[in-house]
């Protein structure tokens, strides 16, 4: 996981109307400032020096590199798959945890909150032994004679993108589920009266109130996905390679040149993200700021 | 009454768990008629409301409307405009999309869309705020809009639940104006739940006083000022004094502490005989004090304080073995240098003191009127 989503966040968001202005108060900011640069600024200032040390040629490098594209592109592809999953789980989700009251929403909000205090190699080797060839799932199914191969659960696009979406899952429930709290509950009522059938109302007055928890939540897992290491690490095998894993073992062979090239690509399509998706939604709402 | 009625509201009841929210309540509210539900808080208006919107389902009775049972009709099929108290607008559409908004779901013809907008909204005055969101509006104007989106699609009923309660008094006062214009010359039906008792009684053809999930009496205010079935009405509607005592006869005298006081019955008295706790109700400005050596009905009593308001002046008397009084005089009328101390005598006309089943301690468990 990066700390690029939350830190780009942070200084893009707009400055909120009518607060104060910088004061001796602002002085009790500045440990955070200086940890936030000085880990977060300095090193990616490394990071583009040392990726065109020696001129343009890793970027040339990675242009014409048939395998690195390829990672770049399933890097992407897979972004994308964990973002729609996660989405179509989400949503629901979250609305029937909006909607139930006392006990059921208590449960609901503890199974997402749950996983996310666990650590993610924890849960990542966890579902391993759920996804193995000699796993829960393809012994148990193997014993009940529904199958006589093992199904290839792991070491493939699958495995990574099960994986990542079961880790980022809470990420897009949570924003959608801040957003479809305040939804004012007389809106749809107020659609059925003025002759709008359910489904209507629901498209059209209900969901336009959460899209911005929407885009939250889909910036926010996307961006978190192109840069995840430790599912695909873990669960990928050769064939669920995302660009982190790449970059951590480039930066093994000691071609730290090329790392620094593929991380600079990371974080620039990661900016593009970030910046197209910004126009749609304010990203201090993504960390849960009010305007 | 008659069966012709427009919207029939007949025997409904709604509990909540072991609580009745709404028992028994039946209405009849002709077309174009303007009624108001007025009670105090957690009465059991807002349920009836919703069980004629359809978002509450009756565990008993049934709903008619302009002859056709409503009970099993789904909210987007009764045709019924609603005006809630937070607006209720579309943050996402502008002014003029959330009044197109009904006319869309029934699929009117663009053009005519175009044109009914522009008139509902030229209606309560926000031609201009067309293109606007919602929310760069003011309360008053939101509400205009939400009140334009409830009546463009000219529904068969309109519904409004406290639809001022969070305006000032000031505006409320217009826009009370406003909307009894509207639905007058449009000729819809009306059913407006109010907490405001002059809000009811300006706006009202007939008001419903709800008491603990029933309707204790409907009629026009007048009605229900001057001629209310019970003790509860009698004192939500305006000021009132209450003298308590027991039933003598049938013709609506009762017995006090000061003596027999004589009292116009309320229908209730007729079936009671004596001995019954009964009281007397009379307003403060059906009584005059004069001096005590003056006959007619009333009682002795001191002045305790006077209250000069410009047009009227608040007296309080007190009455041996009774308790205060208040009296709302012309300050330029009866006795000349009234003064705290003072022995007078407070009388009244019979015929404007009403007799009432019941005694006053029934009204401690109501919400006292202000
Ligand atoms: N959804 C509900 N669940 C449980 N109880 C309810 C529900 N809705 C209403 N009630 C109860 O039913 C009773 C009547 O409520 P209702 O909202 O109809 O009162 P009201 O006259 O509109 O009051 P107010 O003037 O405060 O709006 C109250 O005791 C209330 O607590
Ligand atoms: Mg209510």
């Amino acid at each position: 996981m990066t700390s690029a989503p939350t830190a780009a966040a942070t200084t893009t968001a707009r400055p909120a109307r009518g607060r104060r202005g910088l004061d001796g108060w602002a002085l009790a900011a500045v440990p955070g400032v200086l940890f936030l640069l000085g880990l977060f600024a300095y090193p990616i200032v490394r990071v583009l020096l040392r990726s065109v040390e020696g001129g343009t040629g890793n970027y040339v490098r990675l242009a014409e590199s048939t395998g690195f594209g390829k990672i770049l592109v399933q890097t992407f592809w897979i972004a994308a798959l964990v973002t729609v999953v996660c989405l179509l789980l989400a949503y629901p989700y979250a609305l029937v945890m909006s909607r139930v009251g006392g006990l059921w929403q208590t449960v609901l909000i503890i199974l997402v909150l749950v996983p996310v205090w666990t650590a993610f190699l924890v849960r990542s080797i966890g579902m391993q032994v759920l996804l193995m060839d000699t796993g829960v799932i393809n012994r148990t199914l193997m014993s009940l004679g529904a199958i006589s191969e093992p199904l290839p659960l792991i070491r493939n696009t699958f495995a990574v993108t099960f994986g990542m979406t079961q880790i980022l899952l809470p990420f897009m429930i949570l924003p959608i589920y801040s957003v479809m709290r305040r939804v004012r509950p007389e809106l749809v009522p107020a659609a059925l009266s003025l002759g709008a059938p359910p489904w209507r109302a629901f498209l059209q007055v209900y969901v336009p109130q959460t899209l911005s928890g929407v885009v939250s939540g889909v910036l926010l897992v996307f961006v978190l996905s192109l840069g995840f290491f430790v599912v695909p690490a873990i669960l990928g095998g050769t064939g669920g390679t995302m660009i982190a894993r790449s970059i951590v073992e480039l930066a093994n062979r000691n071609d730290l040149g090329m790392a620094s090239t593929l991380a600079v690509a990371l974080l620039a399509t990661t900016t593009i993200v970030l910046a197209v998706g910004s126009r749609f939604v304010r990203l201090n709402d993504v960390i849960g700021g009010r305007r | 009454m008659s069966a012709s009625a427009f919207l029939e509201i007949f025997d409904v009841s709604k509990s909540y768990g072991t609580s009745k929210a709404v028992d028994s309540v039946s209405l009849q509210v002709q077309e174009g008629e303007f009624v108001s539900f007025l009670g105090p808080s957690g009465s059991g208006k807002t349920t009836t409301l919703q069980m004629i919107a359809g978002f509450v389902q009756p565990d008993a009775g049934t709903i008619r409307l302009g002859n056709r049972d409503l009970t099993t009709v789904p909210p987007h099929k009764r045709d019924i405009g609603i005006v809630f108290q937070n607006y209720a607008l579309f943050p996402h559409l502008t002014v003029a999309q959330n009044v197109a908004f009904p006319l869309k779901m029934r699929r009117v013809a663009a053009s005519e869309i175009k044109a009914r907008v522009s008139r509902a909204l030229e209606r309560v005055r926000l031609a201009d705020f067309a293109d606007r969101k919602p929310t760069t509006l003011s309360g008053g104007q939101q509400q205009r809009v939400a009140l334009a989106r409830a009546f463009v699609f000219e529904p068969r009923v309109l519904l409004m639940d406290e639809p001022l309660g969070a305006l000032d008094k000031k505006l409320r006062e217009g826009l009370q104006y406003e909307i009894t214009e509207i639905t007058h010359s449009l000729g819809i039906t009306t059913i407006y739940v109010t907490h405001d008792q002059d809000e009811a009684l300006a706006m009202s053809d007939r008001i419903a006083i709800y008491n603990d999930g029933a309707i204790e009496q409907i009629g026009t205010g007048r009605d229900l000022y001057e001629k209310p079935a019970s003790l509860f009405v009698a004192t939500f509607m305006g000021d009132s004094n209450v003298i308590p005592g027991s039933l003598v006869g049938t013709d609506g005298a009762i017995a006090t502490a000061v003596g027999q006081l004589d009292g116009r019955p309320a229908p209730s008295v007729a079936g009671s005989g004596d001995g019954v706790d009964a009281c007397l109700l009379v307003r403060p400005e059906n009584i005059a004090l004069v001096a005590p050596a003056k006959g007619g009905v009333g009682v002795e009593c001191t002045v305790e304080s006077i209250v000069y308001l410009g047009a009227s002046q608040r007296v309080r008397v007190t009455v041996p073995g009774l308790g205060p009084l208040t009296v709302a005089q012309d300050p330029s009328e009866g006795l000349a240098d009234l003064h705290p101390g003072q022995r007078v005598r407070a009388t009244w006309r019979p015929t404007d003191a009403v007799t009432l089943l019941g005694s006053p301690k029934a009204r401690d468990r109501t919400p006292a009127h202000v």
